[in-house]
């Protein structure tokens, strides 16, 4: 998970950390506990956390240096597989 | 249809090429990057080498199929128990626990993107029954998932039949007979993932002595089992679980640091009471599956299928005629079983069963004399290898043995093997003291010619994988001495001419200088590392240890 760390934006995971103290405190009012509760769950089903620029640009050095050989490529083999897909 | 699978960004990354329902390629990214069960990354080499082999690119493929769905974990297993009532008290853990899924989810999707290719998420318990039951000749078998954990569910009891596969009884979070393995793996002080395999040695030397304490953790139910999941979830298992100490010290003490030799008169009976449990847990699986199919054949797979000491137990199970264990049971082997899922959902046909074990990368003579060139060993070439290792081997040599494709999953099959004269008792002391330096009360496995197999083996089990301990004979014990363990059972390999034509040439060589008609086999590594996979890995290797010779293609390298 460390490892992951640097995939995260801090800012949005502070303001997430507090959402869930408040969703699992005890002395909010019935109001404090839905939104807190909307937020939690907006968490759960998005990426809310995760700093998708920097995800894109690891990604995208990774697939440049190790898979260079197999992406699609110049020569013309691209054109001719194309061919054979049209129906 | 093609179809790239792929495992990773947890541990044990891997991936797999399927065209048309056959798989074509396949490998494991630790044996490229060199780093064992490659924590944490995405199976990038492996990707590469799979579209290579099957010479495509990324704009040729139909889908990649990733084999675990974060969004199915993410709305699920928070909320059970004892998790939710640990997030309460610790919400920065529930914040590490979204995050790291997140991520996983974010990061499989951007490739996808980047790569131009659509992302189909198959459910992880899906993957392994995939694996389980259509890389296997059945055409309709029980199928039994037995892991650490899934999306929400921990086993899975399924049957299968052509390309269907139907769920009939799911054992849901936090019940997990894979994380109670781990969890008294690492108690014992062994290390998660590798540490299981050093347990189920262990239990051999020990008696069911405390299935007291077992019996209590987990019981048997009628459509599975349940746990006492405070008794054995820990950080020492779950990383999110912060501060949370390990629940079997209430049983068994402190928690043990890893030591050479633990057998100390307890610590071997509880490795064998979690063995005893285990096993029962899975003929209970198994009696369950029976009772709603009446079917004789069975496979299994999921991370618990690693046990071949359970495995044999289960072969010999009354209502197994044949148990099938795929020889990537554990989740690299959901590269596979991801993309075979995602063929059979979407063309309503059955991928066509695994014929071996060698879908990974090979070298040329050429490229092997290159590299024997480079390092500046001394070698030469040999005509008829099979016959000249035969020799050696009768000689009492150890040797490295390096041909063909690599295999796939944690055992050496025969392509990436050390090998030695399984007769000779304290052979077994010698590989370890001169070659593999693995502690010295682990046992190794015999591969056999699958002519002799009932010479060795009471059983008419096919066993192609070594993923099933078996019993012996008393010839087996006599001629197979050094690769069997203290129960006199041994995790065979019986191999085929059709499977692998250069090894089964070998043995039979072998057998008939010397009337034995098995090898010792273990992996071509050392301890700690991954099995090697280029000439250089292994000429390193030979230069590295006291090996006393290397066969590799069709080449021979001495000291
Ligand atoms: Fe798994």
């Amino acid at each position: 998970m460390q490892e992951n760390g640097r995939f995260l934006d801090d800012a949005q995971r502070a303001a997430a950390l507090r959402a869930l103290e408040d969703e699992f405190a005890t002395t909010l009012t019935e109001a404090q506990v839905l939104q807190a509760a909307r937020l939690f769950f907006a968490l759960m089903s998005s990426s809310a956390l995760v700093q998708r620029d920097a995800v894109r640009h690891e990604v995208t050095r990774h697939i440049a240096d190790q898979l260079a050989p197999v992406l699609e490529g110049e020569d013309d083999h691209a054109e001719e597989k194309q061919e054979t897909r049209i129906p | 249809m093609i179809i790239l699978g792929i495992a990773g960004l947890f541990h044990d990354a891997a991936a797999a090429l399927v065209r048309d329902g056959e798989l074509i390629a396949y490998v494991e990214e630790e044996r490229l990057i060199r780093q064992k069960h490659a924590h944490g990354k995405f199976p990038y080499q492996a990707i590469r080498f799979c579209l290579q082999q099957a010479g495509l690119r990324f704009h040729d493929l139909d889908a990649l199929a990733f084999y675990y769905d974060c969004s199915r974990s993410l709305v699920c297993d928070w909320k059970v128990e004892p998790f939710f009532s640990h997030f309460q008290r610790h919400p920065r853990d529930l914040l590490g626990y979204i995050e790291n899924l997140q991520m996983i989810r974010s990061y499989v999707e951007m490739f996808a993107k980047t790569v131009g290719v659509r992302l189909e998420v198959v459910d992880h318990h899906d993957c392994h029954l995939a694996t389980a039951f259509l890389c296997s000749p059945f055409e309709k078998a029980n199928i039994l998932s037995l892991d650490a954990r899934g999306e929400a569910v921990t086993a899975v009891l399924a049957k299968g039949e052509g390309a269907q596969i139907t769920h009939l009884a799911e054992v849901p979070m936090p019940h997990s007979l894979g994380m109670l393995y781990s969890a008294v793996t690492h108690f014992l002080g062994f290390p998660f993932l590798d540490g299981e395999g050093s347990v189920m040695g262990l239990a051999s030397y020990g008696e069911d002595r405390f299935a007291d304490v077992f019996d209590h953790i987990v019981t048997p139910t009628p459509d599975g089992f349940v746990t006492q999941p405070r008794e054995y979830w820990s950080q020492a298992t779950v990383s999110w679980l912060s501060q949370v100490p390990n629940g079997l010290s209430r049983f068994f003490g402190q928690p043990r640091t890893y030591r050479r030799n633990p057998i100390n008169g307890t610590d071997e009976h509880i490795a064998a009471s979690l063995q005893a449990v285990t096993e029962r847990i899975g003929v209970h699986l198994f009696d369950l599956l029976f009772a709603q199919t009446g079917w004789h054949d069975f496979c299994l797979a999921g991370g618990v299928g690693l046990n071949a000491k359970m495995n044999g137990e289960l072969a010999a199970h009354p209502a197994v005629q044949r148990l099938y264990v795929p020889p990537a049971a554990n989740d690299p082997g959901c590269a596979i079983g991801a993309a075979f899922a995602l063929y059979a959902r979407e063309t309503g046909k059955r991928p066509s069963p695994l014929p071996h074990a060698y879908f990974g990368p090979e070298w040329s003579n050429q490229d092997i004399k290159a590299a024997l060139e480079e390092t500046g060993v001394s070698y030469a070439a040999c005509s008829d290898v099979t016959t000249r290792g035969a020799e050696l081997l009768a000689d009492g040599n150890i040797l490295g043995w390096f041909q063909g494709r690599m295999e796939m999953g944690p055992r050496a099959l025969g392509n990436r093997s050390i090998l030695a004269n399984p007769g000779d008792a304290a052979m077994k002391d010698r590989v370890n003291n001169r070659v593999k330096h693995r502690e010295d009360w682990r046992p190794f496995g015999p591969s056999v010619v699958v002519e002799q197999r009932e010479r060795y083996f009471p059983t008419s089990i096919s066993a192609p994988f070594m993923t099933m301990a078996l019993p012996t004979t008393p010839a087996g014990r006599r001629d197979l001495s050094a690769a069997m363990h203290v129960d006199a059972t041994a995790r065979a390999q019986v191999v085929t001419h059709e499977a692998n034509p250069r090894y089964h040439a070998l043995i039979t060589e072998f057998g008939k200088l010397t009337g034995i008609h098995g090898v010792l086999n273990t992996s071509f590594n050392l301890k700690g590392d991954p099995i090697v996979n280029t000439p250089h890995d292994a000429i390193a290797m030979f230069q590295r240890t006291a090996l006393d010779h290397l066969v590799i293609g069709d080449f021979l390298v001495s000291r």
